[in-house]
């Protein structure tokens, strides 16, 4: 009984990868090739937030995200520390990164489904029924990832941060230079998404916060990539191992050639796990200087940004 | 029906009685093989998904894609048996039962039967390299039987013939891509794109979509 149950859950799992491309392939076949076209136009209303800013952080969420306007409270308060931290960035937190069109998924047909998910993982942190969330999103990034469906799905979350960038004061034109930040699976849907981002006179580069990704083509357009992870993080061998372009065996793939040409810097910030209250946003658990955890990935950020981008206001640096 | 299901599961199978079978007459096998390379090219069709939704492909145009994509698909599998035949009644000095290598070419295309699992994001590419040795294997056994060698003379055979079709299609690429593409012309009346790398992987053949139009 118990095989046979576990029978029908692999199946369907197996079921809900096999048709994950579908989502994207017909948003291309119905709408997708005739928006993209107009897309990367100037947007033709104001900006709803205008900013003086002249450096733009894009964040994308986990795979544990259900729409750009879900992010969970702990990336919630770490993104507004990022922002009390660097006010010289404006920060974009409004994509959905495994959709084609920043549709999230209590925006759909199935938001039965999802919003029931969502609310039993709240109730039952234990509960695994949940993790379909993460399988949906995780079945995304392979689409992402794959070169025969990759791009379609790229171009569409592409053109939604472009959507985005430009309602947060983005001048098209200007040169601004644009900072995405994936966490865990985001990182793989930013270097897609970056692909065509650069392509359009973006300086673009990738912060992965333990991130997921693979030998994307967008690393061949990023300025730069920091692969900043926890020592405790077990979740972000899936790269290394599920990529083979990330193998020591393809020297010559996107990957190898970020590494031979000083494109990548990947730093172990801490003690941290991929998921959960002692991972990257967590505020309970604290290194030895006193600062937790979200602290910490959050410095490492500035630090970054302050390093890349010219110098943060002075003080900005300075560690409790 | 069940014949079919029979070659099918045998040939997945490397199934030895097979391939005796088949050395013994050829006949009676060659209608399952060929359901059996229907089978598979249908599954590759659905391992090509994505083509078909880029490229609007539907109706009546699907029916003729996976009609001359079957024929292809199967061409494709007996001229490499029957390079690999004319590869080894040259090196054994002997002749060899052409009927029998052409219905293990055709049986070979039973592990593409679960082609449709290739469209499964980024896996699906490894699952399809996997699929192409096992139906390597299908060959290298059924050569094996079928002209009573062992194992390593049938590798080296099948791998001499391997290489004899790699060379031949780079130097046919043009005509061989001229042909296709005039077929498809004929048979639609609709333009198609057709490189050698499609050519030997057996890939569907798609007729080009007329450009969408955009704008008021």
């Amino acid at each position: 009984m118990i095989a046979y149950v576990l029978g029908i859950i692999v199946l369907a799992i197996g079921l809900l990868v096999l048709l994950s491309p579908l989502e994207s392939l017909r948003w291309w076949a119905d709408k997708g090739e005739k928006e993209v076209r107009a897309t990367f136009t100037v947007l033709p209303t104001p900006p709803e937030h205008p900013t003086d800013s002249h450096h733009f952080v894009v964040y994308l969420s986990g795979v544990g995200v259900i729409g750009g306007d879900q992010l969970s409270e702990r990336e919630l308060a770490w993104l507004a520390s990022l922002t009390e931290k660097a006010p010289q960035v404006c920060v974009v937190a409004d994509v959905f990164p495994y959709s084609v069109d920043n549709r999230g998924l209590l925006q759909r047909a199935t938001v039965w489904l999802w919003s029931r998910l969502d609310k039993a993982r709240r109730q039952w942190k234990g509960n695994p029924i949940p993790f379909l969330i993460n399988v949906r999103n995780v079945a995304q990034v392979l689409v992402a990832a794959d070169p025969r469906y990759g791009p379609t799905h790229s171009i569409g979350l592409a053109q939604e941060i472009w959507h985005s960038l430009q309602r947060h004061g983005y001048v098209p034109g200007s040169g601004d230079p644009v900072t995405i930040i994936g966490f865990s699976g985001g990182a793989q849907m930013g270097l897609g998404a970056g692909w065509f981002l650069a392509g359009i006179g973006i300086p673009v580069d990738l912060i992965s916060v333990g991130g997921i990704f693979g030998d994307d083509p967008g690393l061949d357009r990023m300025a730069h990539v920091w692969d900043l992870y926890g020592s405790r993080d077990r979740m972000r061998y899936l790269g290394p191992l599920a990529f083979p372009g990330r193998w020591p065996t393809a020297p010559l793939s996107t990957w190898g050639r970020a590494k031979r040409e000083g494109r990548l810097t990947r730093q172990v910030i801490g003690p941290m796990n991929h998921d959960g209250a002692k991972a990257y946003f967590g505020r309970r658990s604290r290194v030895p200087d006193g600062r937790n955890y979200a602290e910490v990935t959050r410095d490492a950020v500035v630090d970054i940004l302050a390093k890349d981008h010219g110098p943060v206001e002075a003080g900005r640096l300075e560690r409790r | 029906m069940v014949d079919v299901w029979d070659a099918l599961t045998a040939a997945l199978r490397l199934d030895p009685a097979l391939f005796a079978r088949i050395r013994e007459d050829p006949w009676p096998m060659l209608w399952p093989a060929i359901g059996v390379a229907v089978i598979a090219s249908i599954s590759t069709m659905l391992g090509h998904v994505a083509v078909f939704l880029l490229n609007h492909i539907g109706g009546w145009r699907l029916a003729t894609s996976l009609a001359l994509s079957t024929i292809w698909l199967a061409s494709l599998h007996i001229i490499q048996v029957a390079v690999t035949w004319a590869v080894a009644s040259l090196v054994l000095q002997r002749p060899q039962p052409l009927l029998a290598l052409i219905v293990v070419g055709l049986l070979s295309t039973a592990p593409l039967s679960f082609s449709f699992v290739t469209a499964m994001p980024h896996f699906g590419l490894m699952i399809g390299r996997l699929l192409q040795v096992w139906s390597y294997l299908v060959i290298v056994v059924g050569v094996s039987a079928t002209f009573r060698l062992g194992i390593v003379w049938s590798i080296g055979l099948t791998v001499v013939g391997w290489v004899v079709m790699q060379t031949l299609s780079r130097l046919l690429q043009r005509p061989l891509g001229w042909v296709s593409s005039r077929v498809w012309t004929l048979a639609t009346g609709r333009p198609t794109m057709v490189t050698s790398r499609d050519i030997l992987a057996g890939t569907p053949i798609i007729p080009i979509s007329h450009p969408v139009k955009v704008g008021p």
